[in-house]
């Protein structure tokens, strides 16, 4: 005889819903991007046609290079400026860490929005205004403290002898760093990067403060789309998202294991 | 100049309001084995990185093949080191991680791959190369790093603790290799440990370190003999300490008035001022105990508290007539005596040592 335990089944079920909640718009946006008729459900057939438009669309593929590059580069940027810090976190106990530290942490703090309109009017009143420097500076800033965070817990656990033992065979610190440090962290930078590189990819509010006509991030894109539009172009493009997040995922599991770029 | 390759003298490093080594001197002389033995947290390991260069020194100099290396970084310093937990670069393999050294001082690729193969034979892991340290067991790793140290021919090679990750069937085996590798290569060796054991079987002269100073600098077999402070005698082997006072005795020799007014005769080793307190340490081994009175110099009596029996040695506890507990250890040649039994335990006076009483000066 099987006992019905209660708790048991109250938890599946709120996992059963909890994973609906968060996977139910997914499939709709995937389910609209296939249907033929425009956001109408249930679907009547099957057409790549809205995936044709939206990889075709120039305004789509250049936004999409734009956010690319950007989240490229911010990426990177954040990355070579939290790695740093996080050495000096983790390796030294000196006056005013602590504060130093929610310093560096303090862009998850604030609103995104409230966080945009300040560097914006910050870069105005320097004469600069909405520009590629502004829009790199603010995703840089934005994503910084994640890539902090996945560093500083890569270092945590990266034994000082490995280091040591490099320099007593003869390597500089540059050297060290390169040979040693690096490689050994790998999968925390790699993680880092990636994480970083999504963060900025799936921006909305810092772009539309800051991006300069002509250089319109892929979501700000969207956006302005489906604002006049009602075609389901903008389901296919999201679709296509989508399942390149999906590969992105396994491709990091893959290389790195995707339990670990989580706990970190 | 000075024939030493490790000099260390006045050493001193602090952390904030805590001082880890305080004013610690002594020299390695070339081809000498050296141990730093302690207990954990008497500075014996940071004293160790602070000759190898992870540590800064707060005062103090080090000398190396008579270079002074106080403020070189450890790059500079030409030290071979082998970490406790092997610290194995994960990333690259075996042939990789000895090869590293040479790499960066630019040695051409025959020279390299020779020099690899060579350090791998006399560690004994030759075939080894193309493994990464994951798939090595504990000892086999700390092979490979002492032929990492090893490749680089340093001048003075220090260890930390290389050991005391491994289980102890291995930690013996490799012990025995260590020693005879040692010999075969006169290589300076500065070693680490807390195992007094490894210490005293494998050393020319061991440091023995407590609270961050040296108590003593001495051969093993000193060490053992002729213990220069109390802690010295507790932490190498067992020993029984009397308490009591000092006494001339009939000009030369010294002796010891013990708490129950008893007088015990020993050589003098070391001068203390008669009527200093002082403490007499006779090692569990070198008594004799019977069981019918004997008369005579330098003979307790006593109470058998506790009698174990391991075959070939027995071991009791007799509380003296004056109150202390002493501790004797005697080969099985005659019979065994029972808890309870009323004993005379005779030392020989170059068999007693007496030392200063700590912190009385």
């Amino acid at each position: 005889m099987i006992r019905f335990d209660f708790g048991t089944a109250a938890l599946r079920l709120i996992t059963l819903l909890m994973m609906t909640f968060l996977v139910f718009p997914i499939a709709v946006t995937l389910v609209v991007a296939v249907n033929p008729r425009e956001f109408i459900l249930p679907p009547n057939g099957f057409t790549l046609d809205w995936f044709r438009a939206a990889w075709s669309s120039k305004t789509f593929l250049r936004g999409m290079g734009v956010s690319l590059v950007l989240g490229i580069a911010a990426a990177f940027l954040a990355n070579v400026l939290a790695l740093p810090a996080a050495m000096a976190l983790v390796r030294n106990n000196f006056p005013g860490k602590a504060a130093l530290n929610i310093i560096l942490m303090s862009p998850l703090l604030i609103p995104t929005t409230i966080f945009s309109l300040a560097l914006y009017i910050y870069f105005v009143r320097i004469g600069y205004g909405s520009g590629l420097l502004p829009l790199l500076v603010g995703h840089t800033i934005h994503i910084m403290p994640y890539a902090l965070r996945i560093l500083t817990a890569s270092l945590h656990n990266l034994d000082p002898s490995y280091e040591e033992a490099a320099r007593i065979v003869g390597a500089g610190r540059i050297r060290t760093l390169f040979s040693i440090t690096l490689p050994v962290i790998r999968t925390g930078l790699v993680s880092s990067f990636a994480l970083c590189f999504i963060l900025s990819w799936n921006d909305f509010p810092i772009s539309v403060f800051l991006a300069p006509p002509g250089w319109t991030p892929l979501p700000v894109e969207l956006f302005s789309y489906i604002k006049f539009q009602y075609d389901a172009v903008a389901a296919a493009l999201a679709g296509s998202l989508i399942l390149l997040s999906a590969l992105a995922i396994v491709i990091i599991d893959r290389l790195a294991g995707l339990r670990r770029v989580l706990r970190s | 100049m000075s024939d030493d390759a490790i000099q260390v003298s006045g050493v001193v490093k602090r952390y904030g309001a805590t001082t880890a080594v305080d004013n610690v001197s002594f020299n390695v002389a070339q081809g000498e084995f050296v141990s730093l033995l302690g207990p954990s947290g008497c500075g014996k390991t940071t004293t160790l990185r602070m000759i190898a260069g992870f540590v800064e020194p707060t005062a103090g100099a080090l000398r190396v093949n008579d270079r002074d290396v106080t403020h070189l970084p450890p790059e500079k310093r030409e030290l071979g080191f082998v970490f406790q937990n092997y610290a194995l670069w994960p990333h690259m393999t075996v042939a990789e991680n000895v090869g590293f050294g040479l790499k960066l001082r630019r040695k051409s690729r025959t020279f390299i791959r020779e020099k690899i193969a060579e350090s791998l034979s006399v560690t004994g892991l030759s075939g080894y190369e193309d493994r990464l340290p994951r798939q090595l067991s504990g000892g086999q790793q700390q092979r490979v790093a002492l032929a990492r140290a090893l490749a680089l021919e340093p001048q003075v090679l220090l260890m930390d603790e290389p050991l005391s990750n491994l289980d102890r069937a291995l930690r013996v085996t490799m012990r025995r290799e260590l020693k005879e590798l040692q010999a075969r290569m006169k290589m300076t060796t500065l070693y680490v440990t807390h195992d007094q054991e490894e210490a005293l079987s494998l050393s020319n002269r061991v440091v023995i370190m407590n609270k961050g100073r040296v108590e003593q600098v001495a051969a093993p077999y000193e060490l053992y003999e002729n213990p220069a402070t109390s802690f010295v005698a507790d932490f190498v082997g067992i020993t029984n300490f009397l308490e009591g006072s000092a006494v001339g005795v009939d000009g030369g020799s010294m002796g010891v008035r013990l708490r129950s007014g008893q007088v015990l005769r020993a050589v003098a080793k070391t001068a203390v001022t008669p009527g200093a307190e002082v403490r007499a340490l006779i090692r569990p081994e070198r008594v004799t105990l019977t069981t019918k009175p004997v008369d005579g110099e330098n003979v307790l009596s006593g109470q058998v508290i506790l009698s174990e029996y391991f075959g070939a040695v027995l071991r009791y506890s007799v509380r003296l007539d004056g109150g202390e507990i002493l501790r004797a250890e005697v080969h099985n040649f005659d019979n065994f005596v029972e808890t309870g039994a009323k004993v005379w335990i005779c030392v020989l006076p170059e068999h007693l040592r007496i030392i200063p009483q700590e912190g009385q000066g």
